[in-house]
């Protein structure tokens, strides 16, 4: 076959690829699109990336998958994901997960979403107690297995010992938790990217204030160019943890 | 765009009478239900069932199956170079499935554009899902096979751990295709051992040995055989290809892998014996 043919495979190559790893970061994706055009005798360039996602994109959408640009709420950085954009179908997710499995993440989505006053996090021991009473024939030992295998594909996360969303979940099930989890009245908006706070929850220090913004957006906003520490709502000073803003801070204009 | 020219056209061309109550636009959505379902169960590893079609995709009326099938594999085929196969019943054999396969990489082969190619595959498939289907024991169901060849693939699909755990199956595939399509369970763990793999010692790399081959039978890559010894209350188990491995690893790529373990001139002689040997069951 001559190269004439090979540039065929271009589109259909990237979507397979990508559908084996389901989330890269832009840096990956771009890395992964260069080496498909080489494979494919196509020249590469920087440009040719953007209008090559695009028409990826309108071709998923057809039907109803996507591969989404999204910022992770924790430090700025981007994400390519792949989405399946029929919430509704949430139990037939494709993934390699069997049926029990996808219960006992939607029972962890579910616990974790409601621990509304623990900014969105469940600890790993309260998490191992609830899927026990699922009466499944699970150990300990496989629910542990399980959950770190929720960790390596994204859906959720782990710090000091309490579970929350990862970016996965954020990207494809925002929609499943406005509509099934969460009341209207228990969404909260991030005053500064405007996106619904499902993670990465950082609360005015201020007991008494309910001023509540993602760990990203809090960086941004109290990051080192900002001339007020003050809570824009209780005006008192905000005790912000200094891991928080001396992180890199990806430039946005960037992409 | 793509998409719906060729929606356009065939539907132009079709000479099946839609049922009154179906109009064009019902049908194309349901062929890209259908896209959907069989991207989906690519994911999942899981054959797709008639059945299931049926009821997610077709819903109503069978007799618009064979249309909304066709424009979905013309999708599948220009869009995600994937087709929908039939998943062969439980005991075929290496020899019927490539006479099928045979017929497809020899009209790859042929000059031409793309188009040519793309045509002839729709051909070739249409002739073994015919074949197929016309046989006494169908399945019933389906799974995706890959039409981006393999070179072109390389490097790109699978992540470090796929490779390896593929590696191994071509192994194992190999170990059963040389021996005549069908090895004891106990022989296959004493021909792993040249390989350093012990059936209850953790591998560096696999662990758990027993624990893939059980996974490559779940996954219809392995078959696993029940045979009575006679006049005794014991069986011994032999593998043989499974349903999924006749589809996904055409017999020619098998054999030039094989073939590449022995000096050039004793290749020839070698790949010979092999298919012979395949030939006895």
């Amino acid at each position: 076959m001559d190269s004439s043919q090979n540039r065929n495979y271009l589109n259909s190559l990237f979507i397979q690829a990508f559908m084996a790893k389901k989330i890269l970061s832009i840096e990956e994706t771009k890395t992964l699109y260069s080496k498909i055009c080489d494979a494919c005798e196509v020249i590469y360039s920087d440009n040719s990336f953007e209008n090559f996602m695009k028409e990826i994109h309108n071709t998923l959408i057809k039907i109803d998958f996507d591969i989404k640009r999204i910022q992770s709420k924790s430090d700025g950085h981007f994400f390519y994901i792949w989405i399946n954009l029929i919430n509704d179908d949430f139990t037939q997710l494709s993934t390699q997960y069997t049926q029990n499995e996808i219960v006992i993440f939607k029972r962890i989505l579910e616990l974790i979403m409601e621990n509304y006053s623990e900014n969105y996090q469940l600890s790993s021991t309260d998490a191992i107690r609830e899927i026990s009473k699922l009466k499944y024939s699970f150990t300990k030992k496989d629910i542990e297995a399980l959950l770190k295998r929720f960790q390596k594909d994204r859906w959720i996360m782990e710090k000091e010992g309490k579970y929350s969303l990862d970016i996965r979940s954020i990207a494809e099930l925002s929609e499943y938790i406005k509509k099934n989890i969460l009341n209207e009245d228990e969404l909260i908006e991030c005053p500064i990217c405007l996106d619904y706070i499902f993670s990465n929850v950082e609360r005015c220090s201020n007991p008494d204030c309910d001023y509540y913004l993602h760990t990203y957006c809090l960086a941004i906003k109290f990051g080192k160019n900002s001339y007020s520490k003050r809570c824009p709502k209780c005006k008192e000073l905000w005790d912000i943890d200094e891991n928080i803003i001396s992180g890199e801070i990806e430039d946005e204009d960037n992409y | 765009m793509i998409i719906d020219d060729n929606l356009e056209s065939t539907s132009t061309q079709s000479n099946i009478k839609l049922p009154v109550n179906l109009t064009q636009e019902d049908i194309e959505k349901k062929v890209l239900d259908l896209v959907r379902l069989a991207i989906s169960s690519s994911v999942t590893d899981i054959p797709l069932k008639r059945e299931e079609i049926k009821k997610k995709v077709i819903k109503d009326n069978m007799r618009i199956f064979p249309i909304v099938f066709e424009e979905a594999q013309k999708i599948l085929r220009d869009t995600y170079c994937m087709e929908l196969v039939e998943y062969p019943a439980r005991g075929s054999t290496i020899l019927s499935i490539n006479q099928s396969n045979i017929l497809n990489s020899q009209q790859q082969l042929q000059q031409g554009d793309a188009q040519t190619i793309q045509a002839s595959q729709t051909n070739s498939s249409q002739v073994s899902l015919k074949k197929v289907s016309s046989k006494k024991y169908s399945t019933n169901s389906y799974i995706l096979r890959n039409l981006i060849p393999g070179n072109l693939r390389k490097g790109l699909i699978f992540n470090k751990e796929d490779y390896q755990l593929h590696g191994l199956l071509i192994i194992i595939l190999c170990l059963i295709y040389a021996n005549g399509n069908r090895v004891k369970e106990e022989i296959i763990y004493k021909y792993l051992e040249k390989f350093g793999l012990y059936k209850n010692i953790k591998h560096e790399t696999f662990e758990d040995v027993e624990k893939h081959i059980i996974q490559f039978t779940q996954k219809g890559y392995l078959e696993k055989e029940k045979t009575p010894i006679p006049n005794s209350e014991e069986v011994t188990y032999s593998y043989k290809w499974g349903p999924r491995a006749l589809v996904e690893f055409p017999e020619k790529n098998l054999l030039n892998f094989i073939k590449g373990f022995y000096e050039k001139e004793e290749q020839e002689q070698i790949v010979k014996e092999l298919i012979r040997s395949r030939g006895i069951n």
